[in-house]
């Protein structure tokens, strides 16, 4: 028997069968080491770097979790008639010829809007700098919410601060990329900031989240600035992460304490991408 | 030799298991009052077999847990160390205690894990340290006392699992 297992009586010299607790000394050191992790985390970024891999690690993990799923899906397929898929294709071909129809209509308003020089940059975004992804999980933590992304293509065309959107408008932007995964950081993250332009009052201002079912918050507006409630609120393109005029979120109230120097401005966010299944991303 | 190797990977499985139950998709609304059963298994391990959970245990899952979680690296590993350190320095305290005291204080220490984790590291504003609001402490309490609940399910199916194959 290894002595440590074991302490010895210093009167009998018999062994004493009691289990010793962490040495102070070392779970000292432990928290120290912890602490400077953060540290240098918090300074550096340092987990952004590897944070992807990490995430293409646990993709088997999810591909348990998804196998049930997955295998109930395939088998009602399997049982599902002709007809029935038939048909299914048919409802989806019209769809996607709905779609088809409204695209061209935006790309002939958006072109009478640029020659009207309505739109603020008068670059218009091309279809071939956004590519899609699929959604692999969206992480249950209220406070720091993460997105995991799935992509097929080549990873060199996806670098981190690359903005992700959904139909609806911003989502948030990638933190860090892996093989076949990306973790993308979420508007509601608190340390997410979005320069925006709002739509009635055209100020500017830079909108930092609070955490998933919160209000974020415009960042230090002077009090005498002429934001309304209700007004919306697209990102501004100013700092070349977020592309222009996509939506961003609806101020829901501005208020105006004394005791503080800026106006508090509330920012009601997209809602939360449960259902949505694909994203784009953007790429310059 | 063998012996411990076995220990230490039954051990190891238990909480992988553990670790994917609490990665499960639920209902959105619901993940907030999901237990995490993963923290329960191993507060059941540092307790059962103290000599057996050396450092590495938090510092590995730790970081295992910042990564899915996405908080800084370093946080969940200081969270789980200071738990370790805890049981295992008060385990014979703990072990007689009646379920109920004992759920009592894994609802404080689940608490106190919400608490620590709203520290916003990166961001303290003027006005408070942290993300707390109304609605995150009654979600924090939610959440520590379906932990607290959960606790005596977690203690005897692990205590059946140690018993059935760990015979330690």
């Amino acid at each position: 028997m290894v002595r440590k297992d074991h302490k010895v009586s210093n009167i009998s010299s018999e062994a004493i069968f009691s289990v010793r607790s962490t040495d102070p000394l070392r779970f000292l050191i432990s928290i120290v080491f912890c602490l400077s992790l953060i540290f240098v985390d918090l300074r550096f970024n340092t987990s952004n770097y590897i944070r992807g891999y990490i995430q293409d690690l646990y993709s088997p993990l999810f591909f348990l979790i998804e196998l049930p799923k997955t295998v109930l899906n395939n088998t009602s397929l399997v049982f599902s008639s002709r007809e029935k898929l038939r048909t299914n294709l048919e409802k989806l071909k019209k769809e996607n010829s709905k779609l088809l129809l409204l695209n061209s209509q935006l790309a002939e308003i958006s072109k009478l809007n640029e020659e009207l020089g309505l739109i603020w940059n008068s670059n218009p975004i091309s279809k071939k700098s956004f590519s899609l992804a699929r959604k692999r999980n969206l992480s249950g933590d209220s406070l720091r919410p993460i997105l995991v992304i799935d992509v097929k293509k080549d990873k060199s065309v996806y670098k981190r601060n690359q903005a992700v959107m959904s139909v609806k408008g911003i989502i948030g932007k990638i933190n860090s990329i892996g093989i076949n995964t990306i973790e993308v950081m979420m508007v509601q993250d608190p340390r997410s900031m979005i320069p925006v332009i709002s739509s009635k009052s055209r100020l500017h201002g830079i909108v930092q989240g609070s955490g998933l079912e919160r209000k974020g918050k415009i960042l230090n507006i002077r009090k005498t600035a002429e934001f309304v409630e209700g007004e919306s609120l697209f990102s501004s393109g100013l700092g070349n992460t977020y592309p222009p005029n996509f939506f961003v979120g609806k101020i829901s109230s501005v208020s105006d304490r004394p005791h503080n120097e800026f106006l508090e401005i509330e920012v009601q966010f997209l809602k939360l991408p449960l259902d949505e299944e694909f994203f784009l991303i953007h790429s310059d | 030799m063998q012996n411990s190797l076995k220990v230490h990977l039954l051990i190891y499985l238990s909480l992988l298991i553990f670790f994917t139950l609490d990665i499960f998709p639920l209902i959105y609304k619901l993940n907030n009052f999901f237990p995490s059963l993963f923290i329960l298994a191993f507060i059941y391990w540092n307790l059962a077999l103290p000599q057996k959970l050396n450092l590495s245990y938090p510092f590995i899952m730790g970081i295992s847990y910042d990564f899915l979680q996405g908080t800084f690296i370093g946080i969940f590993p200081l969270i789980f160390i200071a738990l370790s350190y805890i049981c295992q320095r008060y385990f014979y305290q703990f072990r007689p205690l009646s379920y109920v005291q004992q759920s009592l204080i894994i609802l404080v220490v689940f608490l106190l894990i919400k608490v620590f984790l709203s520290i916003s590291f990166l961001l303290p504003s003027p006005n408070s340290l942290g993300l707390v609001d109304n609605n995150y402490i009654k979600i924090s309490f939610l959440y520590a006392l379906i932990n607290a609940v959960t606790w005596p399910f977690i203690f005897f199916s692990l205590r059946f699992y140690r018993r059935k194959w760990i015979n330690e």
